[in-house]
């Protein structure tokens, strides 16, 4: 008994090392400091990446994977190649969407009150307010010896109305993220991993063009 | 890496959908509301002839062994269309399905009873959560998996190419779903 009590003791302790805990209001600063300061030092970034949506009302799990590209001046290339063809870009004021069929869509942003929102926030994530903003977003940190975790809860209505919460987990290190989970009202969670990230690697200007 | 999060975030779910959805909600109303369709599409389900054997090859939808079907799924609305990606699981009693956009949010889900024939909507986005778009697309769902062949009635038109691309068209609405299949391995159980 004496010894099933010790290794059991030995597992929560072990399991507890691993989780995450939370941080202090002013650590919390700090680390979000830290963050916006590796931010603003990434000019340009490539990544690949695999998207896992799990569907709770089949059971069922779909994976898709593809690339993003990211440099610096509002320009986003975000492109799935698996197992559907769905590319994504923002450019300045611009967003278009296009699919494999040639069917595209582009968006000024300046026409929609929904888009200029959306904008606003995104200039927000990248001038490095996105975790500090309380207006969009209540956040708490997480950290394990490895890890950094942002817990994200909504506070807009139209976002809280689709998303429970949203969690970043950051290499403590890089302080990047790596990997994004969103979870849904439904049940549905979204799983993004983001892989072989290149910083500050030129990147051509047409991947961008809209 | 941090300045995908918030674009990932926000624009990539809300945009798919934002734009196109706006445009349908404000579309359909006048249809809706012009007393017209209000109450007589009720029965379309039962209208479009049923194949006795839909229980096993259920629609006009190939489903593999573990009785899964991934499609590409566009819906055009006068001129403005919304793209998206749909899975459906069949089993004995239901068919069940989710849309969800290319960044993995969800749209809908339904459930087709198939002894009923009816279709129920759940989990619908806020942009879509509207009786009269709710309406049309669990009637047009409900059409579309109770037919196992391609068919056309005053209403709706269902057409299949020899590529497995299911359109159909709701001649009232000018509403068109085309759903094109999407190769399964990417699916887990």
């Amino acid at each position: 008994m004496k010894r099933l009590i010790t290794i059991l003791l030995l597992m929560f302790m072990i399991t507890t090392s691993w989780a995450q805990t939370a941080v202090s209001a002013a650590e919390q600063k700090q680390m979000i400091s830290q963050i916006n300061s590796a931010a603003k030092a990434i000019k340009t970034l490539q990544c690949d990446f695999t998207q896992v949506k799990h569907i709770s009302l089949l059971g069922n799990d779909m994976t898709s994977q593809g690339r993003m590209y990211f440099k610096g001046g509002n320009k986003l290339r975000w492109e799935y190649s698996k197992p559907y063809s769905y590319t994504f870009i923002i450019n300045g004021g611009k967003v278009q969407m296009k699919r494999s069929n040639s069917q595209t869509s582009t968006i000024d942003v300046n026409s929609s009150r929904l888009f200029q929102e959306i904008t606003r926030i995104m200039m927000l994530s990248v001038t490095g307010e996105c975790l500090s903003n309380a207006s969009d977003f209540k956040v708490k940190m997480y950290k394990s010896k490895n890890e950094w975790e942002a817990r994200i809860t909504p506070v807009k209505k139209e976002m809280a109305k689709m998303f429970s919460s949203i969690i970043l987990h950051f290499d403590a290190q890089q302080k990047m993220v790596t990997c994004v989970e969103m979870k849904e009202k439904s049940g549905d969670t979204t799983v993004i991993r983001m892989t072989n990230a290149k910083k500050n690697q030129n990147i051509a200007d047409n991947m961008f063009v809209i | 890496m941090r300045h995908i999060v918030l674009p990932l975030l926000l624009v990539m779910p809300l945009s798919s959908y934002a734009l196109e959805t706006a445009d349908v909600t404000l579309l359909a109303k006048p249809i809706l509301y012009s007393n017209i369709e209000i109450g007589t599409c009720h029965h379309i389900p039962a209208e479009p002839p049923i194949s006795l054997n839909a229980e096993k090859d259920q629609g006009v939808f190939c489903f593999d062994a573990e009785g899964i079907c991934l499609l590409n799924a566009t819906f055009d609305f006068r001129g403005h269309n919304l793209t998206s990606l749909c899975m459906l699981k069949n089993d004995d009693d239901f068919v069940k399905g989710s849309v969800i956009n290319e960044f993995g949010v969800k749209a809908f889900d339904f459930e087709f009873n198939k002894a009923k024939r009816k279709c129920k909507l759940l989990n619908v986005m806020p942009f879509l959560n509207k009786w009269y778009i709710k309406r049309v697309i669990r009637q047009d769902l409900a059409f579309l998996l109770t037919s196992t062949s391609p068919q056309e009635n005053s209403r709706r038109s269902i057409s299949k190419t020899s590529e497995g691309e299911v359109v159909l068209r709701n001649l009232r609405q000018r509403l068109t779903y085309t759903f094109t299949p999407l190769h399964n391995d990417s699916i887990e159980q």
